[in-house]
């Protein structure tokens, strides 16, 4: 049994000896914890509880909140997933269902970053606005509700205008970002920002049933599909709520290859990585990719 | 030459009766045609299509197509 695993074990034991008497004895054989001995153990070693959950992982100790993770992620991955820092650009539609399904994947440290406040055209489709949130500023609703999930996740929030002078703020400390704004002009910055960093940067963009999406670092989608002028934001953009929550599907999915590969990689790999373009049509249903060209200049 | 046009989101007006499945089957296109003048023929606007796609890869709307091709426009798509 590794060094961690008995450690744990013997706390267990000692703090909840009712949960020790089930505990598998090889390492082989994972063992889930519960909250509340995740979080005692975390306080006894004076780690955050991301932390821990981390270094158990590593010794095949899985909280029970993510016991249907196994075998769907390595502990490598699960590692990876815990310890990441994730920033969202918008929290409407495609941002408050991005939103929660990191939450639910596990990833725990957040920056969430929306000026508006919820109104009653955004019932149709936006994850986090319900009759009681109506009115309330869609970051600290996004927060609440992250935390409402993982109580130890750490959340910055932003209540701005994404532009040149909050841009850098915004992107500090993240490891991926993911583009759920809505309008073009504003979806250049922040990727012009992230590859200037290289920093993973993750586009979404949906429209009436469909959905855009890809996964960049160190180079510019955005800048191959619409040239170095922005297309104008239109007056309207109707969406329905599948279009959304099956693109931020697909932007997560984008992330996870992305983060997973870096992983991978050997000192000095890594250039520039640009996915596919994946276009998604939900009143079909029908799911295509596609090979972006260069960028001009 | 025959093509099969698939179109996005508000490109879809301008073609009365646009069934995204199986999408436009186009026949008797002359060849040599490009993507403009295809869209051209199809009362698109050009300043409307913001992404050309020819059989999976990213083009231009001067490019010209060839006999069996596939070919997908798409407005900008911008929402959040």
């Amino acid at each position: 049994m590794s060094r961690t695993r008995q450690d744990f074990c013997d706390f267990l034991a000692a703090r909840f000896p009712w949960k020790a008497e089930s505990v598998p004895q090889d390492d082989d054989s994972p063992l889930f914890a519960e909250d509340a001995c995740l979080k005692a153990w975390a306080g006894q070693k004076d780690v955050p509880v991301p932390e821990a959950m981390i270094d158990l992982v590593q010794a095949n100790v899985w909280p029970e909140r993510f016991r249907q993770n196994l075998d769907v992620y390595t502990a490598k991955q699960m590692q990876l997933i815990l310890g990441t820092h994730v920033a969202i650009a918008g929290l409407g539609g495609l941002g408050g269902h991005v939103t929660g399904l990191l939450a639910r994947l596990g990833f725990c440290h957040f920056t969430l970053c929306d000026m508006d406040e919820f109104s009653q055209s955004n019932l149709n489709r936006q994850a986090f606005c319900t009759e009681r949130t109506l009115g309330r500023s869609k970051a600290q609703v996004a927060a609440q509700a992250v935390s409402d999930i993982a109580d130890y996740a750490s959340v910055r929030t932003m209540r701005v205008c994404l532009d040149k002078d909050s841009i850098w703020e915004f992107v500090q400390g993240a490891d991926i970002v993911f583009d759920c704004l809505d309008d073009i002009k504003t979806k250049m910055l922040l990727e012009r920002t992230c590859a200037a960093s290289a920093i993973a940067f993750v586009h979404g963009g949906v429209s009436y049933q469909e959905g855009l999406a890809f996964a960049a670092r160190a180079e510019r989608g955005l800048a191959r599909l619409y040239g170095s002028t922005p297309p104008p934001k239109p007056p309207r953009q109707p969406v329905s709520v599948l279009a959304v929550a099956g693109t931020a599907c697909m932007m997560v999915s984008l992330a996870l290859e992305l983060l997973f590969r870096k992983s991978e990689e050997k000192p000095g790999e890594g250039g520039g990585q640009l996915s596919r373009l994946y276009h998604l049509d939900c009143g079909e249903p029908e799911l295509s990719s596609f090979e972006l060209g260069k960028q001009e200049g | 030459m025959h093509l099969l046009v698939k179109l996005s989101t508000t490109l879809r007006d301008h073609v009365p009766d646009y069934q995204p499945n199986p999408g436009l089957e186009l026949s008797d296109i002359p060849e040599e045609s490009t993507v403009a003048q295809v869209a051209a023929g199809l009362n698109i606007p050009a300043e409307e299509i913001k992404i050309v796609m020819i059989n999976g890869r990213q083009c231009a709307l001067e490019d010209v197509l060839r006999d069996g091709d596939r070919l997908a426009l798409f407005p900008a798509v911008g929402g959040g």
